[in-house]
């Protein structure tokens, strides 16, 4: 397999973004368990998106908010 | 930017399946700020943001055992879930009643059924963030697919662009945002 050619096909963008269907999801991960460079590069996207997910929190509201939530969310847990 | 290499990811997860008080902090750390993004955006409320993250949390917490790479990156598995207890939400009797009595009328709720009614006029406070870099018309689909969680085919049904289009964008759009978080002024 063109390992260089498969990352540049689109294929791991469209993994990470959950706009494949079922069984091009699956094959997409028993490449990514086969090679690990196919591996880092849905990692690499993946961390991508999710910084784009933080940015949206513009206020930086979590950054202040962060401990006491997770505090609730523990006793929350618990009970 | 730091990421999880592939043992990282690996072992996070099956950590994270003995379901220990320290995983599920390690969890919190590493991914609530982004689910709270993606909640805020949608209920654009900060108290229903904040127990709405607490409810996807126990829900993540929940059904961990389910995950499985098949569904998707971890993330992607988790802004599943925070999607839809956002979605659940703006579709509830609460919350109908309470933009009734606020007078704010039912229009919120309509990009839930609606994705043409998405507007980007909050967002101004973010033009130093990188949700400002990308031009608009890959904004957008990014925005709409991945975050408000849409397929291809209604966006391309919605904004009217072709659907290799929309497919094309998302994955131009991905590549941007990849280049631009390796810039280290993003890291």
């Amino acid at each position: 397999m063109n390992l260089m050619e498969y990352i540049n096909s689109g294929i791991i963008e469209d993994y990470c973004l959950g706009v494949l269907n079922p069984f091009e999801m699956q094959a997409v991960v028993l490449v990514a368990e086969r090679y690990p460079q196919i591996k880092e590069a849905i990692d690499i996207s993946e961390s991508v998106l999710k910084k784009y997910a933080e940015d949206l929190d513009s206020d930086k509201e979590m950054d202040r908010r962060s401990e006491e939530i997770l505090f609730r969310l523990l006793k929350k847990m618990k009970s | 930017m730091t990421y999880l290499n592939e043992t990282e990811t690996s072992e996070f997860v099956m950590r994270l399946k003995t379901k220990s008080k320290a995983a599920f902090t390690d969890l919190y750390y590493n991914y609530s700020a982004a689910l709270y993004g993606v909640t805020y955006k949608m209920v654009r409320d900060k108290d229903v943001a904040e127990e709405l993250l607490q409810d996807t949390f126990i829900k993540i917490w929940m059904y961990l055992d389910s995950y499985n790479p098949i569904k998707g990156t971890l993330f992607t598995w988790m802004l599943n879930i925070a999607r839809n207890t956002c979605k659940d939400y703006l579709r509830s009797k609460h919350y109908h009643n309470q933009m009734m009595s606020s007078g704010n009328g039912l229009e919120w709720i309509d990009y839930v059924n609606n994705p043409n009614l998405i507007t980007y006029q909050d967002e101004n406070k973010e033009l130093y963030q990188l949700t400002q870099t990308l031009e608009e018309k890959y904004k957008e689909i990014i925005d709409h697919v991945y975050i408000y969680g849409y397929t291809q085919e209604e966006v391309s049904k919605t904004l009217k662009i072709p659907i290799g289009t929309v497919k094309t964008r998302c994955r131009t759009a991905l590549k941007i945002l990849r280049d631009l978080y390796d810039n280290p002024i993003y890291k």
